[in-house]
């Protein structure tokens, strides 16, 4: 289909605008219902946005027959575009499904939150497709804005606020940075759309001071969003400030989405000039990999913890970003379709040990949980195992893929560095699954005593398709290897 | 003023504004420094807009519009930390420290 008219540029953003449509129209009921006590609106809301992510869907696919890889308008709609929808669907459907027993009893105002939701997964969305720097900072926004909100959103817990600020704080300051890196890049090649610019960078010898310097506040802007290691301080205090399932959701849709458009922007767009930030990247991954691997060892909280191992990972998709073939690119999509579902799924792990509150979140607490709860700590286990990159789990393939792309670009170091810093990650994943499967719970009177677990349907559904796909994708790999090789940007 | 020298300008606004979000400590001040960056980015669009073309006057809206959303967020997450802490200095609340 060639996007001549209106409405067929209209069709493409339709996953998009019936995300949006749902969620304005979660907020009107939320305001049209005077009645605030009601039991089950998380369950009803929850429901309706989950139905709105899946219509999503339905048109996700709808557009694969239009799919064209050489869109140079502002909007792509290219395959690489739409698996990326559907990996930041899949995140936050799971973040609904999460949510629904959470919002319930923590009392959270819950039309606002499904409906903030939904419009970060829309600013998301927006971000992946789009070919023009504005519109990747729009997008950008909308997902951030929507994020800092939710973050705070229980407006009891005084670690929400913390962690809220802190959030818009850095956020609002890094996307300062990116911005005046738009702002070169604009001035340097003339416009702000992604094809000119790569057709103004053909030429890489007279590039100015003023792109190198615009295309490295724009990297520092996107690290600042993954939480690479110099620019990651924010990561662990927010993400154990914010409410479980959101603290899920920024962990692995903020990521994915940010990385999906990191490698749309540096990896294809900006490869021309990789000599003035591939050095960058380089120590960047570097430092990253081996630091966080090492902070988590020490680290006791979980969502310290998985803060940490989250910002490991930002570290080896960085090298896919360097080493920018079609293997490392596959590697990148793999990875971050499986780092999804596993830590989506950890997360429901989380939120059930916790009792769908905040409490209980130290490793400690996790001892004796595979007696108790079988199911629940089996499938914690392998979603541990996958992040680590066990073999036979997801994790296993993805890391592999984005070994061999590292060294097919003769990225020997960095190879090396991702051995060495999973080995290190294997200490901290296994460190958990030891507690839950080896260690009794302590017995001193003094620490309440955990509460029988009760699994919601939601999450038995959470876990069960998480467990289900990770080893999936970790014994047969091929066929979303094919999938994916499909939708790459290079090929 | 030449465009250079508005450039130079806007270079010295947005050093100003980071400086400020590091060295400060009241989050109002540093929300301050912020605008103060995006402010610095909006006269630079105008400025290469000189030079490149119209587009750049058509983002300072789009950035002053995000920049209208983000104050209302940020301000409302100011007034509840003030709420549980009655302070806005960014030292005087210290939960999340690892």
């Amino acid at each position: 289909m060639s996007f001549l008219n209106q409405w067929n540029y209209f069709l493409a953003l339709g996953p998009q605008a019936i995300l949006t449509t749902f969620a304005i129209g979660i907020l009107l009921f939320g305001v049209s219902r005077n009645n605030t006590s009601d039991e089950h609106q998380g369950w009803l809301l929850g429901r309706i946005s989950l139905a709105g992510v899946i219509a999503a869907g339905i048109v996700n696919a709808g557009l694969y027959p239009f799919a064209d890889r050489l869109s140079d308008g502002i909007v792509a709609v290219d395959r690489y575009a739409l698996f990326s929808n559907w990996v930041l669907l899949l995140g936050s459907a799971m973040a609904i499904l999460i949510s629904i027993s959470y919002v319930e009893k923590q009392r959270i105002q819950v039309p606002e939150y499904f409906a903030l939701l939904l419009f970060a997964t829309v600013g998301l969305m927006l971000m992946t497709a789009s070919l023009d720097l504005m519109l990747v900072f729009i997008g950008l926004e909308i997902a951030s804005i929507s994020v800092y909100a939710l973050a705070t959103i229980d407006q009891r817990s005084p670690k929400g606020s913390e962690a809220g600020l802190k959030y818009f704080l850095l956020g609002a300051f890094s996307t300062g940075i990116f911005l005046y890196g738009v702002a070169l890049i604009y001035g340097s090649t003339g416009s702000a759309n992604l094809t000119e610019i790569l057709n103004a960078t053909v030429d890489a010898d007279d590039t100015g001071v003023m792109l190198i310097t615009g295309v490295i506040m724009l990297a520092v802007g996107f690290c600042f969003k993954v939480g690479v290691v110099p620019f990651h301080m924010w990561t662990p205090d927010v993400y154990q400030g914010s409410p479980m399932p959101i603290t899920g959701y920024m962990s692995v849709a903020i990521k994915a989405g940010a990385f999906f458009t990191f490698y749309r922007i540096f990896g294809i767009y900006l490869d021309n000039i990789q000599f003035s930030w591939g050095t960058v990247f380089w120590w960047l991954a570097l430092v990253t990999m081996i630091g966080a691997n090492l902070v988590a060892l020490v680290q006791n909280n979980i969502k310290r913890l998985l803060a940490y191992s989250g910002i490991a990972h930002s570290g080896y998709l960085l090298i896919t970003v360097l080493a920018n073939n079609t293997t490392s690119e596959s590697g990148l999509l793999y990875y971050l379709a499986v780092y999804t579902v596993a830590n989506m799924g950890l997360f429901a792990g989380f939120v059930l040990v916790a009792n769908h509150a905040e409490h209980r979140v130290e490793v400690s607490d996790y001892a004796g949980l595979g007696s108790k709860q079988p199911f629940i700590a089996m499938a914690l286990t392998v979603f541990l195992l996958s992040l680590g990159g066990f073999p036979a789990t997801g994790g296993f393939i993805g890391k592999i893929l984005i070994l061999r792309g590292a060294l097919e670009d003769n990225y020997l170091l960095l190879a090396i560095a991702l051995v060495i810093s999973t080995l290190i990650s294997y200490w901290y994943y296994l460190r958990l699954a030891w507690f839950m499967w080896m260690k009794e719970q302590a017995a001193t009177p003094n620490t309440e005593k955990a509460p029988e677990i009760e699994i919601p349907l939601a999450l038995k559904l959470v876990l069960a398709v998480s467990l289900v796909l990770i080893v999936y994708a970790g014994i047969f790999p091929s066929q979303l290897i094919g999938f994916i090789e499909t939708s790459l940007l290079k090929g | 003023m030449l465009p250079t020298q508005v450039l130079f300008l806007s270079a010295v606004i947005f050093v100003v504004g980071t400086l400020g979000v590091i060295v400060r400590r009241n989050a109002i001040i540093m929300f301050l420094c912020i605008e103060l960056q995006l402010n610095a980015v909006n006269m630079a669009f105008v400025a290469l807009s000189r030079y490149v073309g119209i587009e750049g006057q058509l983002f300072v809206f789009f950035v002053m519009t995000v920049a209208a959303a983000e104050a209302a967020v940020g301000l409302a997450i100011i007034i509840s930390i003030f709420r549980h802490y009655e302070s806005v200095i960014t030292d005087d609340f210290s939960f999340l420290r690892w």
